[in-house]
């Protein structure tokens, strides 16, 4: 670990994060969202339905948590500008911790916005934090699995939006009433997400054992796309 | 550093090129053998800066100053290396810049790089004039800085442009350009044209067309424009034949049409270079010994 190189790739991609449009308009998206949600329950006289927080979570971890170092990535590979700086493992690995770092205090700064505007901080505590720090670290693990392995940036926008789509916004399932016996809820209740609403409604352990599941498969992903990735460096 | 020259022409020999801190190389690769080069030493852990330009197209020129002087956790000061390297807009993405202008970034970046060897790779291709100057402000650097550098060129004349010492990749390794031979050969003046191979062809050229007559391997090439044919005679030989039509040999392997010279530019003590009227600029090398003679001689021309 070189904290040299985690500090310069940090610098590097905060210039980056503000002049690329692409990912300006992923970091407006969830307060966006949060706004429109927001606005629609205060003008209907209702009270935020909890699970549109959760909606609004996932968004927020599919949209920049996954989406922005797999944008970057993507944009990377395809120009072969990987190796302006990185030619060993080791090189690779402190980009990609630096990415990750911004990354995860961006996703942090713009979950408190978010959930600020839909006056719903009170789903927050202790036990929610720590399932939203594992699904963060997995969501970020998605976001580095699959921008490593695009070559195109135009191949990274369809992995985005299957994970925005099928990991992120899962819980917008919920308002389908589709019924607990469909196939649908079934899967969409193990996805990452949905561990968090089950955190937030007391459900036990399991969820965390769900979320251990996927950080451990998503690290075992990264662990093999950065090996496969270092033979071309 | 040594890397094994079998590597890079993929024949038996035990030759190596040495790549030893503070000194410079100037080498004439075969363009088709450069692809092999630059991986090889890539995978040696010589730093390659290759002739295409890797930088992020959103950020300016002081971001990536800055960024390459973070990461490799450089002494060297960012406003400093804007100054040194005539950057005067800083703040244009390098989207919007020229590419002489991107292209002074690999030469500050070969100076932030914490590999003690350096490779350059065709670098005076499609560049400027004032690049070169850069190029070699960077070469003394890199050398007081200990670094080896190693300037890999498709064209002989641009090793020459590095410095007067060059040598070239063969099969059997690094060897150093050979002078032309002196031969003795039948002056023939009044001539108006001089007989050339290619292929199975002899062609008769007309000698106020010749740009510059180069030796290399024993052979002498002329050069007209895009057009280059070997001739049945030696630098010498040559020499003595086109004297009295504006001809002078600038370089122990070069002999340029004098009413073809441009301008000569001076890149560092001991490197000049004249400069062909060509679409090209073709840059031709010009001896140290000969640098006061030939002003003379285009003067009175």
């Amino acid at each position: 670990m070189n904290i040299y190189k985690i500090q310069a790739t940090i610098y590097r991609d905060i210039r980056e994060f503000f002049t690329n449009y692409a990912v300006l308009t992923l970091l407006l998206m969830p307060p966006a969202m949060a706004a429109l949600y927001g606005t629609t329950a205060q003008s209907a006289g209702e009270k935020m339905p909890d699970v549109m927080i959760f909606v609004v979570l996932g968004t927020t971890l599919s949209a920049i948590t996954t989406n922005i170092p797999l944008m970057l990535y993507a944009e990377e590979n395809e120009h072969g500008l990987l190796k302006l700086v990185t030619h060993t493992r080791q090189d690779l690995l402190n980009g990609l911790l630096g990415r990750s770092v911004l990354t995860l205090i961006i996703t942090g700064a713009v979950v408190i916005i978010s959930i600020f505007i839909m006056q719903g901080m009170h789903i927050f505590s202790f036990q929610l934090m720590t399932g939203f720090i594992l699904a963060a670290i997995i969501f970020l693990n998605l976001g580095l699995w699959t921008g490593l392995y695009a070559k195109l940036q135009s191949t990274s926008t369809v992995y985005g939006v299957i994970v925005l789509f099928f990991l992120g916004m899962t819980p917008i399932i919920e308002t389908l009433n589709l019924g607990e016996s469909s196939i649908i809820s079934g899967l969409a209740g193990l996805t990452p997400v949905y561990q968090l609403m089950a955190i937030y409604n007391n459900a036990g352990i399991m969820p965390y054992v769900i979320l251990a599941v996927w950080l451990a498969l998503t690290t075992f992903l990264v662990w093999m796309v950065v090996s496969k990735r270092t033979e071309t460096l | 550093m040594e890397i094994e020259v079998k590597n890079l022409t993929g024949l038996r020999s035990d030759e190596k090129i040495k790549m030893t801190a503070g000194e410079v190389l100037a080498v004439q690769i075969p363009y088709e053998r450069l692809e092999v080069f630059a991986e090889t030493l890539q995978n040696a852990g010589v730093h390659v800066f290759s002739g295409s330009l890797l930088y992020y197209k959103r950020m300016n020129l002081k971001v990536h100053i800055e960024y390459l002087r973070k990461w490799y956790n450089s002494p060297l000061k960012t406003d400093d290396l804007v100054r040194q390297f005539n950057i005067t807009d800083v703040s244009t993405r390098l989207s919007k810049l020229s590419r002489a202008e991107i292209q002074k970034l690999t030469y500050i970046h070969a100076l932030l790089s914490n590999n003690k060897h350096i490779v350059f790779i065709d670098p005076f291709i499609n560049t400027v004039n004032d690049n070169i100057h850069l190029f070699h402000k960077m070469k003394e650097q890199l050398v007081n800085q200990g670094k080896s550098l190693f300037v890999a060129a498709s064209r002989l004349e641009d090793a020459f442009i590095v410095q007067p010492d060059v040598m070239k990749l063969t099969e059997q390794g690094l060897q150093v350009v050979e002078t032309a031979d002196n031969t003795e050969e039948d002056s023939i003046s009044n001539v108006s044209k001089i007989k050339v191979k290619a292929n199975d062809k002899t062609i008769f050229v007309t000698i106020e067309d010749i740009e510059y007559l180069e030796s290399q391997d024993g052979k002498t090439y002329i050069n007209l424009g895009s057009e280059k044919f070997v001739m049945e005679s030696t630098l010498q030989g040559a020499e003595e034949q086109l004297e009295a039509h504006g001809f002078y040999r600038c370089h122990r392997s070069y002999i340029v049409n004098l009413h073809k010279v441009k301008e000569i530019i001076t890149w560092s003590k001991n490197t000049y270079s004249v400069i062909i009227s060509n679409p090209e600029k073709a840059k031709i090398p010009l001896s140290r010994a000969k640098f006061n003679e030939i002003q003379e001689k285009l003067v009175k021309l």
